[in-house]
């Protein structure tokens, strides 16, 4: 945890404009790249992107001080992002317009290569999509993922490992890496 | 290094651990295992396309929609808290106004009635006095209010009745006695006319009952042939 975090919070209780804005600007990115990635509907996204913050400005009250913000974040932004998912797949009708969402795509030969791992993140269970993405490319440790989603760090290494073996075995099938005599262990 | 030794580094460079203390004898493994240098290829094409992956970046106007938003309910949730306190507020000054009007209002009005002060024992002997007397002297205080009032109804009442006077009152009931003798008379009538008329039925009565008595044979103990 920082000074500069727990004394933006307080600004941030006191309902000060400016800070609520550094707030939003500072984790904005994290929050809403991680929706895109798990929910795969821009519109979908910024709309959970608002209700997080939401939330997120209404519990910070309850935010531990002692400890850094983004995981609590974090956490706060994959659980409504599960719920998100849960109301989405009762209604089947709403879940028709899931399209490619990539910000921007690289221009040379590895642009297929992306694009397969995005795919292949679409296929993903929620919880492995969750924890694949908030360990590669959020960069959050274990045992944080395991706060963040409320499950033992063992679950989280399995499920993580679950994850890799279905990208890459996408990856195989579609040709983009050889095939090998045996798997992963 | 074995397979398993050379799986296990290639979790571990999953992970982003690093792995270069094992360089050499990774390298001397791959160069001998084709599954293993395959497995550790897709792995590093895996870590090198997650490498390409371009974060998406936010909308330009999402931050300042989202900081509306939150300032809009924070100063709703503010105005709603402040509306409440007020409100409570509010209530118990109603209420210790109420509190204050039953407390200090009575004793007024008990002050301003003299006669009922009269009849009780005085207010200001009621901080030395003991429970029993409060309740007795607040029953005395009932008993003469309530007979001040009976008695203030009846004389408000006689102002609506006659003037009655013993020579009044002895002319009245002459009268009326003069006036109630001939409905005695005629029910006396009624009544030997009504007896007359049904004479005939109860005579009738009579003989079919003595009859039907006749037909019943007489009560007595008879020994039944079983016996």
């Amino acid at each position: 945890m920082s000074v500069d975090e727990a004394g933006l919070v307080e600004c941030c209780l006191r309902g000060d404009p400016q800070a609520v804005q550094t707030l939003v600007e500072r984790f904005q990115a994290d929050v809403f790249g991680l929706c895109l990635r798990i929910l795969s509907h821009r519109q979908d996204a910024e709309d959970v992107t608002q209700e997080v913050f939401l939330r997120i400005f209404r519990s910070l009250t309850r935010w531990d001080s002692s400890r850094p913000l983004k995981p609590w974040i974090i956490g706060i932004t994959v659980n409504r992002c599960r719920t998100w998912l849960a109301q989405r797949s009762r209604h089947p009708e709403s879940a028709d317009y899931l399209q490619e969402t990539a910000a921007s795509a690289p221009a040379d030969d590895s642009a297929e290569l992306v694009r397969e791992i995005q795919d292949a993140l679409r296929e993903l269970r929620p919880e492995y999509r969750s924890v694949f993405l908030l360990f590669h490319e959020h960069g959050q440790p274990y045992e944080d993922i395991a706060t963040a989603l409320d499950r033992p760090v063992g679950t989280i290494k399995t499920w993580l490992h679950r994850a890799r073996l279905e990208v890459l075995g996408r990856l195989r099938r579609r040709g983009m890496v050889a095939e090998v005599g045996h798997e992963l262990s | 290094m074995n397979c398993h030794e050379c799986q296990e580094l290639t979790q571990r460079f999953l992970d982003g651990e690093s792995i270069d203390d094992f360089h050499a004898d990774l390298d001397l493994h791959l160069a001998i295992c084709t599954p293993c240098r395959e497995q550790h290829a897709a792995g590093q094409c895996l870590i090198e396309g997650l490498r390409l992956l371009v974060p998406p970046l936010p909308p330009a106007q999402l931050s300042s929609k989202i900081t509306c938003a939150v300032l809009t309910r924070h100063r709703r949730v503010q105005f709603q808290r402040r509306f409440t306190v007020a409100g409570a507020l509010a209530a118990s000054l109603l209420l210790a106004l109420f509190a204050g009007y039953r407390t200090f209002g009575v004793k007024e009005v008990q002050q301003g009635e003299p006669a009922l002060a009269q009849d009780s024992v005085p207010l200001d002997s009621s901080d030395t006095m003991s429970l029993d007397q409060r309740v007795q002297e607040a029953g005395e205080a009932v008993v003469a209010l309530t007979r001040r009032t009976a008695d203030e109804t009846v004389g408000q009442s006689r102002v609506l009745l006659p003037k009655v006077t013993p020579e009044s009152l002895a002319a009245l009931t002459q009268e009326t006695m003069h006036q109630q003798l001939p409905p005695s008379t005629s029910l006396r009538e009624v009544q030997q006319s009504v007896a007359v008329g049904f004479e005939p039925v109860t005579t009738s009565a009579r003989r079919a009952v003595d009859l039907f008595l006749r037909e019943i044979p007489p009560v007595g103990f008879e020994q039944k042939p079983g016996l």
